[in-house]
């Protein structure tokens, strides 16, 4: 009978929908579990720490950085690394997410099974601890290297993609944040977010990296061939038509008014040079020119290959991605390429991208947590490398990583060199106004290409010059006190 | 005379009853002071169950043992949950329990033995309309919808009873009509009805009673053409609610990102997605999560909160159990013997599919949220009421084509040894 098979049919389509169901429910918790979870808005979290005692976060050398004593939260004795390490913990008090949200579900034992619950009565509940993979002295040492300057600096493990410090300027104490929430204590503005995986910053040449994996991906034998820089690119005004025949320096000084320009740092000129030299010189010219020959669309899916406009969802931390338009306009497009315009970074995603050139290519997904002890001391949850994706093409990353090293030797990166080991970098000094007064974010995004120090790190300075000059030293010392604490 | 055997299945309501049992231990040990009263509520609740059992199974040797077994089951884990909610409530629910139960069994004979409901078709649909109109101007509006009543100091809602009657209705009329013109009037009806709904901003009704007519057309008739017009309708009425009606356009919105607007509309769907997540695979725990940071935890978000204190694992059980209960429901349907009956089995069958998927769709972020409950578990009188009717009927079709295809097999029997003698 029809109506029999037509019962059948519809009888299918509801079994297809409950499995999806399960199927989308099982998903969304395992994808966005823990962002729904240690989100600021989970009150739940607060209800369970009133009485269970939340277990300690030590650093990679056990270390403790945060305890819970007769009910209140304490940290570290030393104030600088209260400071230096603020960030990666988070407060108790909701105001940040770090470790302690993140790691809520161990610290407050939620982790523990049911049959833990009901064998131990309400009061006696002890949350597990947590270590984490970063180095509290190392990070202490990189924050007074920074001294008044606000910014971010995070070194990785390139191979294993540990987050060995991540240091974000300027701080806050998290025993006084009671008082902040009172009124009684002054933060510096923006003290509370983590520049380091939160800060959006403009990247300027650091962004090239993202621009030459696109040349190298698109344009054939790029390798080989010669550009000349011979000064400002000229566009229409209204249109932002890049206008090919025009020379800035032929222009008068009345028709220089109705174009716009894509400009080198201090309107310098670098010449006829190969694409190794432009990478190392950081020329803008030659990158907005390949920027406008590799086209909008393609440019725009490569650095979404390299996590630009995605949303990483990492498991133990949180870090926003870098955003990118290119605009309608060949203007737009141009500077877009030379990491200007909308553009923009995060630290720790620079971090990530610089590692992956380092390491053939591959993004290890970036981890914070070393292993998790329960109160009674059995092991749940020990560290291990997991690759994020294949970012780059192992020859890409070669030749990149080549070029990279070379802008340190001869190029703009040379404060970053240290004796001993090879160093790879790019340096950034990215406009961030129009006011040619106020300096540039200062960059440095870097890394040591060696089996025993497999570190990647960047840096940035917030209007505080140029990334050569301010940023590259500073990457230089942390470096080196890396490679001596971790060797 | 041979008899149709059904497998024996009392020893797994035994289990279910267990499951309950240790459910309701748990809880007495939850508060400072032992709970006695939670035993007792467990074992009222368990003796009722095994007694409903014995009862069905004597109006009749053929009803569906594993729909009421699954039912139970249902059932046992929403007492539970609402014991643990607030214990006024569980009793309330219980007492509803009852009245549903015998009203269950009341349809069940009905449809049993007697045409009744292939005859009252014309009035129920004059009776819906008419009250959900009324409920148009004298309802009282709660969540955002107008749909309740309050007759002599009892609150209910209409649009729970009205599932029912829709499916009566449009079983009947599309027994054996099959020209276009027969099927105007079922038609103007459904647009009648979900149009009202709407306009009562029940918008989870409305979903549910369309998506119901649809499959019915289309299970009825198999006008693939048709059914797919009412499709496009739908999906024109969708967008065009979404561009006439705010709170249409909110509700996409809160789908789409619920933390945007956190601290008003999105406050729900993002505190039931917290609740899931805090949960994890294995639950926090019966009675440890805090299930009352989520507004209308007992009713539409009542997955959330089981999700919340069971884990997600038993979220996951809980979609299979309703997936028996439909393809049970499906079974009796396929095996009904007359067409009215199919229809009508089957167009439960559908209510009780689409609504949980509308709301575990809903709650999981999986489909827009429309409030509706879920059926079996949410507190609320009308809608626990309203299901065990849906119940009935599935078991009352069940026994009946049971007996009729017992009295043909008897026919049968009778031919032949007549034909025997004749011979």
């Amino acid at each position: 009978m029809k109506t029999k098979r037509n019962i059948k049919t519809v009888l299918i389509l509801f079994c297809v929908l409950f499995v999806s169901m399960s199927v989308y429910l099982v998903y969304t918790v395992s994808v966005y579990g823990t962002r729904y979870f240690t989100s600021p808005y989970n009150t739940r979290t607060e209800k369970i720490s009133n009485r269970v005692e939340a277990g300690k976060i030590l650093d990679r050398n056990e270390k403790t950085l945060a305890y819970t004593s007769d009910g209140e939260r304490e940290y570290s004795d030393s104030k600088t690394t209260r400071l230096a390490t603020a960030h990666v913990l988070g407060d108790d008090m909701g105001q940040t997410i770090g470790a302690q949200s993140m790691f809520a579900r161990y610290l407050l034992g939620f982790d523990q099974s049911v049959l833990d619950m009901i064998l131990h009565p309400d009061s006696t509940l002890k949350g597990s601890n947590v270590e984490l993979t970063i180095d509290s002295k190392l990070c202490r040492d990189i924050y007074e290297l920074m001294e008044d300057h606000k910014g971010a600096v995070v070194i990785t493990n390139y191979k294993t993609g540990e987050i060995l410090a991540s240091v974000s300027t300027p701080s806050f104490d998290p025993k006084k944040i009671k008082d902040y929430l009172d009124g009684d204590y002054e933060l510096e503005d923006g003290a509370l977010v983590n520049r380091a995986t939160m800060g959006v910053y403009t990247p300027g040449s650091t962004f090239k990296i993202v621009t030459i994996v696109a040349a190298l991906r698109y344009l054939p034998n790029v390798t080989e061939r010669e550009f000349d820089c011979t000064g400002p690119l000229v566009f229409d005004k209204d249109t932002g038509k890049f206008r090919n025949g025009l020379t800035y320096s032929e222009l008068t000084d009345d028709e220089k008014l109705d174009y716009v320009y894509l400009t080198d740092y201090k309107n310098e000129t670098h010449g006829t040079m190969t694409l190794k030299e432009a990478f190392a010189s950081s020329c803008n010219v030659t990158f907005a020119r390949l920027a406008m020959e590799i086209g909008s669309s393609r440019l725009m899916k490569v650095a979404e290959e390299l996590g630009v406009n995605k949303e990483f969802l990492f498991e133990e931390i949180m870090v926003n991605a870098g955003k990118m338009e290119t605009g309608n306009s060949d203007y737009r497009l141009a500077w877009a390429g030379v990491g200007q315009h909308k553009d923009v970074m995060t630290p720790l995603h620079m971090c990530l991208l610089t590692g992956a050139v380092a390491n053939n290519g591959t993004m290890m997904e970036p981890k914070l947590l070393n292993s998790v002890k329960t109160a009674s001391g059995t092991q749940k949850h020990s560290l291990k490398a997991e690759t994020y994706k294949q970012a780059i093409k192992p020859y890409e990353a070669e030749i990149i990583k080549e070029y990279m090293i070379e802008a340190v030797k001869h190029g703009t990166g040379t404060e970053a060199k240290i004796s001993g080991v090879t160093v790879g970098g790019k340096t950034g000094s990215a406009e961030v106004s129009s006011n040619k007064e106020t300096g540039t974010h200062a960059w440095f995004t870097g890394f040591i290409d060696s089996n025993k120090y497999p570190f990647a790190i960047c840096v940035v300075c917030e209007r505080a010059g140029t990334g050569g000059s301010v940023a590259a030293p500073i990457a230089k010392k942390a470096l080196e006190m890396a490679m001596e604490r971790l060797a | 005379m041979r008899k149709i055997k059904h497998v024996n299945s009392a020893g797994l309501l035994f289990l279910v009853v267990a499951f309950i049992m240790t459910g309701f231990f748990l809880l007495s040990f939850a508060g400072e002071k032992y709970d006695f009263l939670a035993l007792l509520f467990a074992v009222t609740a368990g003796v009722l169950m095994l007694a409903v059992y014995v009862i069905l199974i004597k109006i009749s040797r053929h009803a569906d043992r594993f729909v009421i077994i699954v039912a139970d089951l249902l059932i046992g884990i929403g007492l539970l949950i609402q014991y643990r909610l607030n214990t006024d409530n569980a009793f309330r629910q219980l007492l509803f329990l009852v009245v549903g139960i015998i009203l269950m069994f009341i349809i069940m004979a009905l449809i049993k033995n007697t045409k009744f409901f292939e005859y009252i078709s014309w009035p129920l649909m004059i009776v819906s309309i008419a009250v959900l109109s009324v409920l148009f101007f004298v309802g009282k509006e709660v969540g955002g919808a107008r749909n309740w009543i309050i007759i002599a100091g009892i609150q209910f809602q209409p649009s729970e009873f009205v599932k029912l009657a829709f499916v009566v209705v449009l079983a009947d009329w599309l027994t054996d009509r099959y020209r276009f013109f027969d099927l105007i009037i079922p038609m103007i009806f459904v647009f009648m009805i979900v149009g009202i709904l709407m306009l009562e901003r029940d918008l989870g009704a409305a979903v549910l009673l369309f998506g119901t007519s649809l499959i019915m057309f289309y299970v009825a008739t198999g006008r693939k053409g048709a059914v797919l017009t009412g499709v496009g309708i739908g999906a024109i009425g969708a967008v065009g609610s979404y561009y006439l009606f705010d709170h249409v356009k909110a509700r996409v919105a809160i789908w789409l990102n619920p933390w945007a607007t956190y601290t008003t509309n999105g406050y729900q769907i993002a505190q039931g997605l917290m609740a899931i997540a805090t949960g994890g695979m294995w639950g926090v725990g019966l009675g440890v999560g805090s299930p009352k940071l989520i507004p209308m935890y007992n009713n539409d978000y009542i997955f959330a909160v089981i999700c919340e204190e069971f884990g997600v694992i038993f979220g996951i059980l809980l979609i299979a159990f309703y997936l028996v209960l439909v393809i049970r429901g499906a079974i009796i349907a396929l095996n009904a013997t007359e067409k009215f009956y199919m229809l009508l089995s089957f167009g439960c069958t559908t209510i009780i599919a689409l609504q949980s998927i509308i709301i575990i769709g809903g709650v999981i972020k999986m489909i827009p949220l429309t409030g509706i409950t879920l059926p079996f578990v949410s507190q609320g009188g009308s809608s626990m009421i309203a299901c065990l009717m849906m119940l009935g009927v599935l078991e009352g079709v069940s026994a009946r084509s049971g007996m009729m295809l017992e009295n043909r097999m008897a026919e049968i029997e009778e031919e032949m040894r007549t034909n025997e003698n004749e011979a």
